[in-house]
């Protein structure tokens, strides 16, 4: 007995030792391989799978590993990553916000790599690469383009007798709610995470002048002038006359996937949704009706303020990255032509100059770009953005004027800073 | 004298013994508990942005926690959702448990899973699925129930009214705490000695009775405990309110640890995020002392 496990405990030895051994070696062997983490790929996107798979394919060389990008959790995803020394080494977020990692370290200056590659940055066009700057230099370069749109059943709209407009004005977009209404169906319906977009467009377009909004952009104009807290008002009667799905102001609550099956069956006459996600939702509804796109609502009273809210979705390099170079590659063939081309033909609406589409759909997906004004004032600080956009209009609908005296008193503490 | 020396050193041996074999766990307590608490409490007095040197602020944090209506309500909703939750499961607990000892026989296996199902269920899913229960629109199970059952008038936005919302998270979290003091309850029921039922039914006790006067008095302690424990979990609740509210609508479902992580990593104010941490703290703690305190009584021993 005592020799059988002499025996046993000697192999045992053995097997460890050699596994030991093997660890080792592999260890040694990986340790010559770069290692980088790339936070790309958003579940919503259609062009996610295949994205992973490219970059795969196009860096067997690499030791990759591709983690899921989530927009309620990725500024925390990046910050946790930073603080714990750990590298995402490249990352999605908006270029147009930024401002919310300045004076964090966190992005990696690009300015170098792209005045090093020509190429590389007259695809992102003459001003595109604007949105992703700041005074801390080019810390995120955009892939696509974001502006919200309506998508509308034409069905709905005819039975009401309503014509369907290219454009049309806040007093006509209420007035057609209204009809909706009266028809017995549901204006429109909008998830909650898009609620704000009333708000923030209105809050663009408020005003008579650029110089104008660019004051109010800057901390300038107060939260309680009377056209700020109209332009509120305004997107809280939508609520409270009962034109948004399901209605009253517990509508704020609407989930993504209630809204558009509200949609899709048929029962509201309009979609809030963004460009890059249109052609999903008219896959969603088929041959059930006819979809039509209408531009998002002004409340401008003249031309020069027919301002769009929208934004620009990147990337960018995360500073503590062990391999930059190595990152910039991978950032390269993402933004380049063969990445884009692929979301461009998945529906995306991308800013790669050199990508081409042959579908109607594009140019009509793509049509109000151009009013998209680079600026806003939720990025005036990290707790007005906050505010703004994940708390409006549902904070003036249940706490009326304090949720104007608590976004005043955000501007105050943003321009004492 | 000899003995006496000899008796000291083979103590001292042993007390020696004793320190060795509890310094792994104290290195773990020490690195994951002790220097994260005094370099929250550090940072709680300081500005930083995530990046760079602290610097010092003094009670800036403090005060600005105190002074603001949104981390002061935040705080707020984090005691009630506490307070209620721990409330309910306690009663829910002892009640799954008294049914439990009542019961007994092979019924009993099966209920104690039953009742212990909501603890194995991860906060998560608890909330996604209770978000599906609760929803404002027509999907929602319980407003279809209700509007099935003829009662229209009932139907409710029972995540979207200030009324309910906190009321909602609270029995959803105290009813996923409850499994976990009926274990603990039920097994010390287990202990009390059969002498002390039979005594009681001689005088002709029923069921009611003995709760009353035997079973609860002597398990106070381990409701003591478990009072503590449930209060705990309860401020810190993150993932079921994230889940389910967010935190919204216009904050009226915000609890201190959604705050807290607003703070810091959207708002990059690492020392507030911190201070509102200590403050919750020593809340947390006044509860428990306030609770304990409540509950306190004579030990029996049996």
């Amino acid at each position: 007995m005592k020799k059988i496990m002499k025996a046993a405990s000697l192999g045992l030895a053995g097997v460890m030792a050699m596994g030991t051994a093997i660890t080792g070696t592999t260890q040694e062997a990986y340790a010559d391989k770069v290692e980088l983490t790339l936070m790309i790929q958003s579940p919503v996107d259609p062009w996610q799978e295949e994205l992973g798979n490219m970059v795969k394919e196009k860096f067997p060389e690499y030791d990759l590993t591709l983690k899921t990008w989530d927009e309620g959790t990725a500024e925390q995803t990046i910050k946790t990553a930073y603080a714990a020394d750990q590298a995402i080494d490249v990352v999605g977020y908006w270029p147009t916000y930024m401002k919310k990692f300045e004076g964090t370290g966190i992005p990696m200056d690009l300015t170098k790599y792209l005045e090093e590659d020509e190429a590389w940055k007259a695809s992102f066009g003459e001003s595109a690469l604007e949105v992703g700057t700041t005074d801390e230099g080019i810390l995120a370069v955009p892939v696509n383009t974001s502006y919200p749109l309506f998508q509308i059943n034409k069905s709905i709209f005819e039975e009401a007798g309503i014509e369907i407009p290219d454009e049309m004005s806040w007093d006509e977009f209420t007035e057609i709610c209204a009809k909706i209404k009266e028809s017995g169906k549901t204006p429109l319906s909008v998830q909650s995470d898009w609620a704000a977009w009333f708000v923030r467009n209105g809050l663009m377009q408020c005003w008579k002048d650029d110089a104008e909004l660019d004051s109010f952009i800057a901390g300038e104009i107060s939260f309680k002038d009377e056209r700020v807290v109209k332009a509120i008002e305004n997107v809280a009667d939508l609520y409270n006359n009962d034109y948004v799905y399901p209605g009253g102001k517990e509508a704020v609550t609407t989930s993504a996937d209630d809204a558009l099956s509200a949609f899709v069956n048929g029962d509201v006459a309009i979609y809030c949704n963004v460009n890059g996600n249109s052609a999903n939702a008219a896959d969603k509804v088929g041959d059930k009706f006819e979809i039509g796109v209408v531009s998002w609502p002004g409340m401008a009273e003249n031309d020069e303020m027919n301002h769009l809210l929208g934004s620009a979705f990147g990337y960018m390099v995360m500073s503590n990255t062990k391999y930059p170079e190595e990152a910039v590659e991978v950032l390269k063939y993402i933004t380049g032509d063969e990445v884009q081309q692929m979301v461009a033909d998945k529906g995306g609406i991308v800013v790669n100059q050199n990508v081409t589409s042959d579908d109607v759909n594009y140019q009509l997906y793509s049509k109000d770009a151009d009013k998209i004004y680079p600026d806003e004032i939720i990025n005036l600080s990290s707790e007005i953005f906050d505010n703004i956009v994940y708390n409006q209009p549902s904070n003036y609908l249940y706490n009326g004027e304090a949720a104007i005296d608590e976004l005043e008193t955000l501007r105050e503490a943003a321009i004492a800073k | 004298m000899d003995r006496k020396v000899k008796k000291k050193g083979v103590n001292r041996k042993i007390v020696l013994a004793g320190f060795l074999f509890m310094l792994p766990a104290f290195l773990i307590i020490l690195v994951t508990i002790i220097i994260p608490l005094l370099w929250n409490i550090y940072l709680s007095f300081c500005e930083w942005k995530g990046g760079g040197t602290p610097s010092f602020v003094g009670l800036a944090n403090y005060i600005q926690s105190f002074t603001t209506k949104g981390t002061r309500d935040a705080i707020a909703h984090s005691l009630f959702i506490g307070i209620i939750s721990t409330l309910v499961s306690v009663f829910l607990g002892v009640g799954f448990a008294l049914a439990l000892y009542r019961i007994k026989g092979k019924l009993s296996g099966a209920a104690r899973v039953i009742f212990y199902s909501p603890s194995m269920i991860p906060m998560t899913v608890l909330g996604l699925l209770f978000t599906f229960i609760f929803a404002a629109s027509d999907k929602g199970l319980l407003n279809a129930v209700l509007a099935a059952m003829g009662l229209e008038s009932l139907k409710h936005a029972w995540l979207s009214d200030r009324n309910t919302v906190l009321w909602v998270i609270a029995f959803i979290q105290g009813w996923r705490s409850s499994g976990t003091i009926m274990m603990l309850s039920y097994t010390a029921m287990l202990n009390i000695p059969s002498s002390l039922f039979e005594s009681a039914e001689l005088e002709g006790c029923g069921f009611i009775k003995k709760s009353r006067y035997i079973i609860l008095p002597l398990i106070k302690q381990t409701v003591r405990l478990a009072l503590s424990m449930t209060l705990v979990w309860a401020f810190k609740t993150y993932d079921l309110v994230w889940t389910m509210t967010q935190g919204g609508p216009a904050n009226l479902s915000m609890t201190a640890p959604i705050m807290m992580i607003k703070t810091g990593f959207s708002y990059n104010q690492y020392g507030y995020a911190a201070a509102i941490g200590i403050i919750c703290t020593v809340l947390i703690g006044l509860c428990i002392i306030f609770g304990r305190s409540v509950l306190k009584g004579e030990n029996y021993e049996y």
